[in-house]
């Protein structure tokens, strides 16, 4: 089943401005952000598009989008697109760092996490999703040489931390199984 | 009966007291909080008497270092009882942003006070007209005189200042239409391209919306933007100006709840360990009012912003300053100065070549 395309555009919550700053704007951004989420009903992954943002400072960033990610963490997956500017990820990697939390974003058609970095024993792991985008807690047990059970407690860990993302689907088996997956979709 | 004739001489107070003379002038000199003597050697009760500090330079452009000078000469006009105070600039001296917006920002502050302020420019009106291009008296104290005469404002000029040389002062206002780093950034890019542009903006939109979230103040901000040219290679000059509690008054508090560790390395008793504080806060960031995972970025994302322009970082605070400088894209040195004239608020000036 596929699930529907929710894309919000950061522009539609910046009063207007390309380049958008500071603290106290990022949070009147925040408040109508947070009212345009609860708006999608069921929605379990949602893209924000930077498209016509010039320039947006660290506070900004974090107050607006990170923060909104923050509240709405482990049950929606949140992932940015349209970046073009290296200084708008720059700023976008600090606004993850100062908000404590861990973003995925799109650039150049790559997956690219932002925030606090993973453990190194997480990398193989992260590495291997990233390259299959969608994987199952047996496929990487099988490829990292480690138990099922380890693969699990591992994969659940990195959804939690908000890297991946975990969905429950029906195996073949008839019962249920987690798939893990990168979040979002480049542009 | 100096408060009825003011500009009496000992003697004369002596005959008018019958008293000795000598008890009168050792009792004005125990007393000069509140008495002071002129140039005729009369005595004036010092809130009637006038203090004219003036902002001299050995070179052509006023700076910082120039306003801090004059400030050690004279004393802090905020802390001495003179009544009536008379900011001069010199003749043939040209004014530098991080020089106006201290005496912009001193002016507004003795003027909340009551005092009578003055800024004189009856010697030099080619600083009054460029800083009446660049807005600067817009941001002035409707009740500070200036001499000869207050300028009537340019609109025009203000909103659009000159293309070819940068100069612009805005007003800090958190609830205002007008997005001030965006002004700053499209400016930039009319003089001198996109280049340098959007760090530009980053780091005025973070000291911008510091200034605006944390400095709590009744006299407004104010920020800057101008380029200069000194010995052939153009200069860039941002500045943010606040007559607000300062870094320290806001960072404190939050340290011993949220931040033990970084209390416990810079004790309030500690001579320098306000100064050092802010540089903490500068080059490893995290430390926010409000707690861990919850702000602090403003300070770091400049320091970062300055390693990639290898530029200059002045923070002025009520009575020190630090001093940071980068060069080949790493931190150079650092220092502060202690023990500084009274200026409330926070004062940042962030300084680069354009042809770094």
């Amino acid at each position: 089943m596929n699930e529907k395309k929710h894309i919000i555009a950061l522009r539609d919550f910046t009063d207007g401005s390309s380049n958008p700053y500071g603290t106290i704007r990022g949070r009147k951004a925040h408040a109508k952000l947070l009212e345009e989420v609860a708006s999608r009903v069921g929605a379990k992954t949602i893209g924000i598009s930077l498209n016509n943002i010039d320039g947006a400072d660290v506070s900004f960033l974090r107050e607006s989008l990170i923060f909104t990610f923050k509240q709405y963490a482990k049950k929606i997956s949140f992932y940015i697109f349209d970046l073009v500017d290296e200084d708008i990820i720059s700023n976008l990697e600090g606004a993850a760092i100062s908000g404590d939390f861990r973003v995925t974003c799109w650039i150049d058609g790559k997956c690219r996490f932002i925030g606090p970095a993973p453990s190194p024993t997480s990398l193989p792991l992260l590495d291997l999703v990233m390259s299959n985008r969608s994987v199952t807690t047996t496929q990487v047990a099988q490829a990292l040489e480690m138990s099922v059970q380890n693969a699990s407690t591992r994969l659940k860990r990195l959804s939690e931390e908000g890297f991946i993302a975990r969905v429950e689907m029906s195996a073949g088996s008839g019962g249920k199984e987690f798939i893990y997956k990168v979040i979002g979709e480049s542009a | 009966m100096l408060n009825d004739s003011p500009g009496l001489k000992a003697r004369d107070i002596a005959k008018s007291l019958n008293c000795e003379r000598r008890e009168v002038t050792k009792c004005l000199y125990d007393n000069l909080e509140e008495f002071v003597q002129d140039e005729n050697f009369v005595w004036l009760l010092k809130k009637n008497a006038c203090l004219k500090i003036e902002f001299n330079a050995s070179r052509t452009w006023i700076t910082q270092e120039h306003f801090e000078r004059a400030l050690i000469k004279y004393g802090s006009p905020l802390d001495n009882a003179h009544g009536h105070i008379i900011l001069k600039i010199p003749k043939e001296r040209k004014v530098l942003f991080c020089a106006a917006s201290r005496i912009l920002a001193l002016a507004n502050q003795l003027a909340e006070v009551k005092r009578i302020v003055e800024l004189d420019f009856t010697e030099n009106s080619d600083a009054l007209s460029y800083l009446n291009r660049a807005g600067f008296f817009d941001q002035l104290a409707k009740n500070i005189k200036v001499l000869p005469r207050k300028p009537s404002s340019s609109a025009a000029l203000r909103h659009k200042a000159n293309t070819t040389k940068l100069v612009e002062l805005l007003p800090i206002d958190a609830y205002s239409d007008e997005n001030v780093p965006e002004r700053f950034k499209l400016s930039f890019i009319d003089a001198f391209g996109e280049t340098h542009a959007q760090k530009i903006h980053s780091v005025l939109g973070e000291l911008i919306g510091n200034a605006e979230e944390h400095s709590g103040t009744v006299i407004p901000g104010f920020a800057g933007l101008q380029s200069y040219i000194l010995k052939g290679s153009t200069s860039i000059v941002a500045v943010i100006s606040d007559s607000g509690k300062g870094i320290c008054s806001t960072l404190r508090p939050a340290l011993d709840l949220h931040y033990p560790e970084v209390a416990n390395q810079f004790p309030k008793t500690l001579e320098a360990s306000d100064a050092q504080l802010i540089i903490h806060a500068m080059r490893k960031g995290g430390l926010s009012s409000k707690g861990k995972g919850k702000g602090g970025a403003g300070l770091h994302t400049s320091s970062s912003y300055a390693e990639s322009l290898n530029a200059k970082i002045s923070i002025r605070q009520e009575d020190f300053s630090v001093a940071l400088t980068y060069r080949d894209n790493d931190l150079h040195n650092h220092s502060w100065s202690l023990g500084l004239p009274r200026l409330r608020g926070t004062h940042i000036v962030f300084e680069f070549k354009l042809d770094n």
